[in-house]
């Protein structure tokens, strides 16, 4: 059985879309303050919902990756 | 040096400015001039140690293994052969006397205070004499089987001067304390309508002794109007006294009906109850009591314009209920949007079900004994030689109205107080 190497690159690059994806949700935060009219303090007591959500979209975007590669695979 | 953490715990509440104004059985545990020295036990006797007393005794015991009251259990007195043997046996002390007569036990000059927890029927009279013989008296609720013993009760306390106070322990039971607290601030607003209920799902019978069917009405009391007026003295009376409590005075008139429904053996009080207290302010206070059904248990709702209060289950619910976080709010918008199905056709109306909401807790402190914390209270009334009036005064209006309930369901009418038993 082979080793599976991740590469530096790799890494750089998934810990950059981590870090995308986290300032997304942070903003989405903001946006739902201001249109619903919540309290400001919800920028930090609500970061664990950010957390969640930089999760759910870097698995979304694993998943477009996925079928991205199964179509370039098939196509080949 | 108190063992029991809770107890401490609410001694420190109890000393709370806020609390003197409004509980002053509360806060006057916390005083320290007593008449009798913490360190003289006081000694007290049970009369009637069937399951209630029984109950109490068993609260006794904790209190004095925890060190919680420097209490005794110095004598005990049934007129039933089995609970007068279970209670000298199981009262923890090998020195405790036991009578079948609560007439010999009075005799005994150094019991300093009685608990009377016999059937319904007997409390007048045991409690009066109590009180002519110099001892300070706690009485299970309800106080009497009819208005003029309950009458005669209070007025005996008022000239002997003697303590009586009457096992309403939802007085000592930090939720209910804390609700009423908030209810007073007006924290659910402007209150319309109490709705009260205790279903249960039983025959609320007690087994007899094989072979002795003469025991009938001596075992299974509650259920003869001679001796009780069933769901209304033995349950009804709590629910009275905290819908008194939170309007601060007594209904102006009761109305309400009965019916013997489901239980067809025998027995002669409603198993089956719905009555109306209404108060001066336009209030009402709906009560009914079942024994057929148990789905929705037991509850006291307190229902302002601004919100709702659950006391039994110690839950506050508001009428518009704080908003999500922001962030939520857009997660359910994107779901909503998502998921959510377009009607075709259906309703052109919203029905008016119930608020799907969960609401808060009223008090997250702690869960505490009521029924301990009452006893241990009369301990120190005891020491105190006296208890704050408004105890007696609640046992009092509690009792009058739940037997006026009865009187207004007999005859089929909406009665108000007469005023030879206004206090």
């Amino acid at each position: 059985m082979h080793d599976i190497v991740i590469s530096k690159e790799r890494i750089k690059i998934e810990l950059k879309k981590i870090m995308i994806f986290f300032v997304v949700a942070f903003i989405l935060n903001i946006y739902s303050i201001i249109k619903y009219n919540t309290k400001w303090i919800e920028i930090f007591t609500q970061l664990h919902w950010v957390m969640i959500l930089t999760g759910v979209l870097y698995v979304f975007s694993l998943i477009i990756l996925g079928i991205k590669l199964l179509v370039q695979f098939f196509r080949k | 040096m108190l063992k029991d953490k809770s107890k401490r715990e609410f001694l420190k509440i109890s000393s709370l400015a806020a609390v003197a104004s409004l509980f002053p059985w509360i806060s006057i545990l916390a005083q320290n001039n007593k008449t009798k020295s913490p360190s003289d036990k006081v000694k007290l006797a049970i009369i009637g140690v069937g399951s209630r007393g029984y109950g109490l005794m068993a609260n006794i015991k904790y209190m004095i293994e925890n060190d919680s009251a420097n209490v005794e259990i110095a004598a005990v007195c049934d007129n039933y052969q089995p609970h007068y043997e279970r209670a000298i046996k199981d009262c923890g002390n090998p020195k405790v006397k036991a009578f079948y007569d609560y007439r010999n036990l009075l005799e005994m000059q150094e019991i300093d205070g009685v608990i009377i927890a016999t059937p319904l029927y007997e409390h007048a009279h045991i409690a009066i004499n109590s009180m002519k013989a110099g001892k300070q008296v706690f009485c299970e609720k309800s106080m009497a089987r009819t208005l003029d013993d309950v009458k005669a009760m209070y007025d005996t306390h008022i000239d002997t001067g003697k303590i009586l106070q009457i096992g309403h322990q939802r007085l000592f039971d930090p939720k209910y304390l804390e609700a009423i607290q908030r209810i007073k601030k007006g924290e659910i607003g402007i209150i319309g309508q109490i709705r009260a209920y205790w279903h249960r799902n039983s025959d609320w019978r007690r087994k007899l002794p094989n072979g002795r069917p003469d025991l009938e009405k001596k075992i299974n009391w509650r259920l003869y109007r001679d001796f009780s007026a069933g769901l209304l003295t033995e349950l009804g009376s709590h629910q009275i006294q905290v819908a008194n409590w939170v309007m601060g005075k007594t209904p102006k008139s009761v109305m309400g009906t009965g019916s013997i429904r489901y239980w067809k053996d025998g027995r002669e009080i409603y198993d089956n109850v719905s009555t109306i207290f209404s108060y001066n302010d336009g209030t009402q206070f709906i009560w009914d009591s079942m024994t057929s059904n148990r789905k929705y248990g037991l509850q006291e709702q307190i229902m302002g314009d601004l919100g709702t209060m659950e006391l039994e289950t110690n839950k506050v619910f508001m009428e518009s209920p704080p908003a999500a976080p922001g962030i939520r709010e857009l997660i359910n918008d994107i779901e909503h949007f998502v998921f959510d199905n377009i009607p075709i056709g259906g309703a052109t109306w919203v029905p008016e079900t119930a608020i799907k909401y969960k609401g808060e807790f009223i008090s997250e402190k702690w869960e505490m004994d009521e029924t301990k914390l009452q006893l241990e209270a009369f301990v120190e009334y005891i020491r105190e030689g006296k208890a704050p009036e408004i105890l007696t005064r609640e046992g009092y209006n509690a009792s009058i109205w739940t037997l006026l309930a009865e009187q207004a369901i007999d005859i089929g009418k909406k009665l108000e107080l007469p005023e030879k038993y206004q206090i």
